[in-house]
């Protein structure tokens, strides 16, 4: 989507027909408005396609079209992928909800998690915290980590990428450089503003869009490069995808080792938890082990991972209740039949919870995740 | 892109240009990929591709 994006906006000089401005702007803004739906990291998208649309209003003629171009692109934003924004906005009057927003030390929309505490948590800062910013794309980048994880903290792009991509990248901007192609000085710069607007930078899964440059640089110069190093170029590609296939194959969330182990278990421990038991500490292990299978659970806001709360059949019930209302928040969960919650030590419902003499603690794991049982 | 080559190579600085750009790249990307390999916490890698390798061969 992101790719489709950038040449709607970047017209190739060679392209003869092209769609006029306000059908572009309104492409543009649909495809904005799916990678907006997908996470709350979309919002930093659409502001760098917002800066790809400067383009396309110079280009067209009158002030009547340039307002058109914008309400367009508005529009296919809010179409595509406004629903949960004004979701949240209406039922908890922050469309980012639970982040709060603050602009220049003034809270915008009010939330229960700070996005610069959330960040300061991080593993992955353990070992690249100290590190300027980049010296933390260089580390990742150059795949330290000998193990890949669902969240791609440490591990980078694999090798393709950091041999080939990177260096073509430069290569590109230096060519354009010369030949004043500001086309491609434009594109370089809307990836080089989105690096350093997303949050956890350092992280390859909320950079992939790097991969793309690294890829249409390749295809850019592959043509115009001097025979011997075209043979260079494309034995390197060819060794680089090699490397990377056996890497995917090896180094998957759950690798072959994982799942030989998990076949050796008997079929009553095949749950979900053990298929990562490292990952998941004593709050998980005993929340395995004591809520019985028929159970209902309801999982806190600070959970991010709740599939290890399904037990080996997958019948238990396991449902997400949301609150800002601590007056609510106990009736909400007896309506609903919740038998157990499940949530982190020291956020908003665990004040509440903890207050509430319907509700009895269970378990405190000194992993940080607190068991309750709602009488 | 297009004619670039027709363009550069006619021309005496610019085509020495071209051709130093392109060592370099070919020098970046191959410094590049001894860093990349070079890593130590890569052994255990490396040692399992071998397995992979023996045990299909």
């Amino acid at each position: 989507m992101w790719v489709i994006a950038i040449c709607f906006a970047t017209p190739p000089r060679s392209v003869r027909t092209y769609p006029e401005g306000r059908t572009s702007a309104l492409i543009i803004g649909l495809l904005a408005g799916l990678i907006l739906g997908t996470k709350y990291s979309g919002v930093y998208y659409v502001l760098a396609l917002g800066l790809l649309l400067i383009s396309i209003l110079i280009a067209s003629p009158n002030p009547g079209q340039k307002i058109q171009i914008i309400l367009l692109f508005s529009g296919g934003v809010l179409l595509m992928g406004g629903y949960w924004y004004l979701f949240n906005f209406v039922t908890f009057t922050n469309p980012l909800w639970p982040f709060e927003i603050k602009i220049a030390n003034r809270i915008i929309f009010p939330g229960t998690i700070q996005i610069s505490a959330f960040a300061a948590t991080d593993s992955s800062l353990q070992v690249v915290g100290n590190m300027p910013f980049w010296e933390r794309w260089w580390y990742t980048w150059s795949d330290h980590s000998a193990l890949f994880s669902v969240d791609s903290r440490l591990g980078g792009f694999g090798p393709l990428w950091f041999i080939i991509g990177l260096p073509a990248i430069i290569l590109w901007m230096i060519v354009a450089i010369l030949r004043c192609d500001w086309w491609v000085l434009y594109i370089i710069g809307i990836h080089g503003t989105l690096l350093m607007l997303v949050p956890f930078n350092w992280m390859p899964r909320y950079t992939l869009f790097l991969v793309v440059l690294g890829g249409i640089s390749v295809a850019a110069l592959y043509n115009v490069l001097l025979p011997w190093t075209r043979l260079c170029l494309s034995i390197l590609i060819v060794v680089g995808a090699i490397l990377a296939l056996f890497t995917s194959a090896d180094h998957g969330y759950f690798s072959v080792q994982d799942i030989r182990y998990f076949q050796t278990l008997p079929p009553g421990q095949r749950s979900p938890v053990n298929l990562d038991p490292q990952r998941y500490g004593p709050g998980y292990q005993w929340f395995e082990h004591s809520i019985a299978p028929n159970a209902v659970v309801a999982y806190g806001n600070n959970v991010t991972l709740p599939y290890p709360l399904w037990n080996y059949t997958l019948e238990r019930e396991v449902i997400a209740v949301t609150t800002i209302d601590s007056d609510q928040y106990v009736a909400t969960l007896r309506a609903k039949g919740v038998h157990f919650v499940f949530l982190g030590t020291g956020g908003y419902q665990d004040a509440i919870l903890s207050s509430d003499k319907q509700v009895h603690l269970i378990f405190e794991g000194d992993d940080g995740w607190k068991i309750f049982k709602v009488q | 892109m297009e004619n670039f080559q027709g363009t550069v190579m006619q021309n005496f600085v610019l085509a020495n240009l071209w051709r130093a750009l392109n060592i370099a790249f070919v020098i970046i990307m191959f410094v590049f990929m001894v860093r990349y390999f070079a890593i130590p916490e890569r052994a255990l890698h490396y040692q399992r591709m071998f397995d992979w390798f023996t045990a299909w061969y």
